[in-house]
């Protein structure tokens, strides 16, 4: 067979393949969905294994978090956070005792809410709150889930706040290799109060006011932990940030270059397959290749939508 | 005839258009919900195989053979989704 012949035998109806693209016949869908768990298994198991190899990558600086914070609080007509040492602190204390305990809640199992962090930082507060993020790859990416989501935006937009502390640690959480995102947002005890925003939010408090409320702490049991991280010096007021080795590959990025792939190869004969049908007025018993197309297409997008990372 | 035929193609057309916006607005609007979004997918997979079901019981041509290809179709589009969510 020539490569045109493989071609047409594999993505177009055609008389070696009963007028059907062999790529859709039975047998060939059963061997991609076999391939798929197979190789996606592979992809889900290995990074627990071998973590240097295949895993989760991020690329976060803390200080672009913050510029992003600002940039968005600029847009929104507020005024800008400032970089807290004390903030940056309990933010890096937060994020380890998150990996130290092995767990994904505003509170940790043993009750510790993250007011605590702020506290043990010496930051005297009336008013604080916690943005959380994990297994994102980027710190867009990071602020954009963020101002998508109502509760963690009115904590990006909140006029109450004056300062900001930024932590971005790596580390093993559930087994799996992840990078975490810790904001904290604050007001100092004695800071001026606002007086340009909305009634609601300008009332001075004698107590801390959480937020963003913590969720209650999760059910499972905490094993194992942290993370084999190493804390780089930095002046006083830089974010921090702890990195770990970074593995060769993201995970997330070869799952869902292989998914895409293996779908545009199938929208790719659906498309011959309706068009090539359509006009050489095939008539056969199958399902209907448009409705197929259609279907993926949808997937397709969901897969491009499909993001990854998460928030709390 | 032709007009409720047409009228049948187009409700099974607006039916399966409905599964699908609906599933991909729904994963747009959960952006970074994974679970919501595993629900979504499976609901898109599950409402496509009973679509195709339906489809083909009132075109007369429903075969084994044309249940198994949507079945197939429908897991080649939930499964490398729900793994790479389930990745997170």
């Amino acid at each position: 067979m020539s490569p045109l012949e493989v071609f047409l035998h594999w993505f177009t109806p055609h008389h070696s393949n009963a007028h059907k693209p062999k790529l859709l016949h039975t047998n060939s869908l059963v061997v991609i969905i076999v391939g798929l768990i197979v190789i996606e298994g592979f992809l889900n198991i290995t990074p627990r294994v071998i973590p240097q190899i295949l895993g989760f990558a991020a690329s976060i600086p803390p200080e672009k978090v913050i510029e992003l914070t600002n940039k968005e609080r600029l847009h929104h007509g507020l005024s800008p956070l400032n970089n807290s040492n004390s903030l940056n602190q309990a933010a890096l204390a937060k994020a380890g005792n998150m990996f130290a305990k092995d767990y994904w809640a505003h509170n940790a199992p043993d009750g510790t809410q993250p007011w605590a962090f702020i506290k043990s930082s010496g930051y005297q507060y009336i008013r604080a709150g916690e943005n959380l993020a994990r297994d994102f790859t980027d710190p867009l990416a990071v602020v954009d889930a963020w101002m998508n989501s109502p509760s963690h935006k009115d904590n990006l937009l909140n006029p109450d706040y004056e300062d900001i502390g930024v932590a971005v640690v790596d580390g093993t959480l559930g087994g799996v290799q992840t990078t975490l995102v810790v904001q904290m947002f604050g007001r100092r005890t004695g800071a001026r109060p606002q007086t340009t925003q909305t009634a609601s939010k300008t009332e001075q408090q004698s107590i801390p006011i959480v937020i963003a409320s913590p969720s209650p702490s999760p059910s499972f049991s905490p094993t194992l932990l942290v993370a084999n991280v190493q804390v780089s010096k930095k002046s006083p007021e830089e974010p921090s940030q702890v990195s770990g080795p970074k593995p060769l590959f993201n995970s997330f990025a070869v799952s869902r270059s292989l998914t895409s792939t293996i779908l545009t190869i199938l929208i790719v004969a659906l498309s011959l397959d309706v068009i090539l049908v359509w006009k050489r007025r095939i008539i056969r018993l199958s399902g209907r290749s448009w409705a197929h197309l259609t279907f993926l297409l949808a997937m397709f997008i969901v897969l491009l939508i499909a993001r990854v990372g998460d928030i709390l | 005839m032709f007009a409720e035929s047409k009228i049948t193609l187009i409700i099974h057309y607006l039916a399966l258009f409905i599964i699908l916006v609906a599933g991909v607005y729904g994963s747009f609007w959960f952006s970074g919900q994974k679970e919501a979004q595993l629900v979504i997918i499976w609901f898109m997979g599950i409402g496509y195989f009973i679509w195709g079901t339906i489809h083909h019981l009132l075109h007369n041509d429903l075969h084994l053979k044309v249940l198994l290809e949507y079945f197939l179709i429908a897991a080649i589009g939930i499964l490398p989704v729900s793994a790479l969510l389930l990745q997170r």
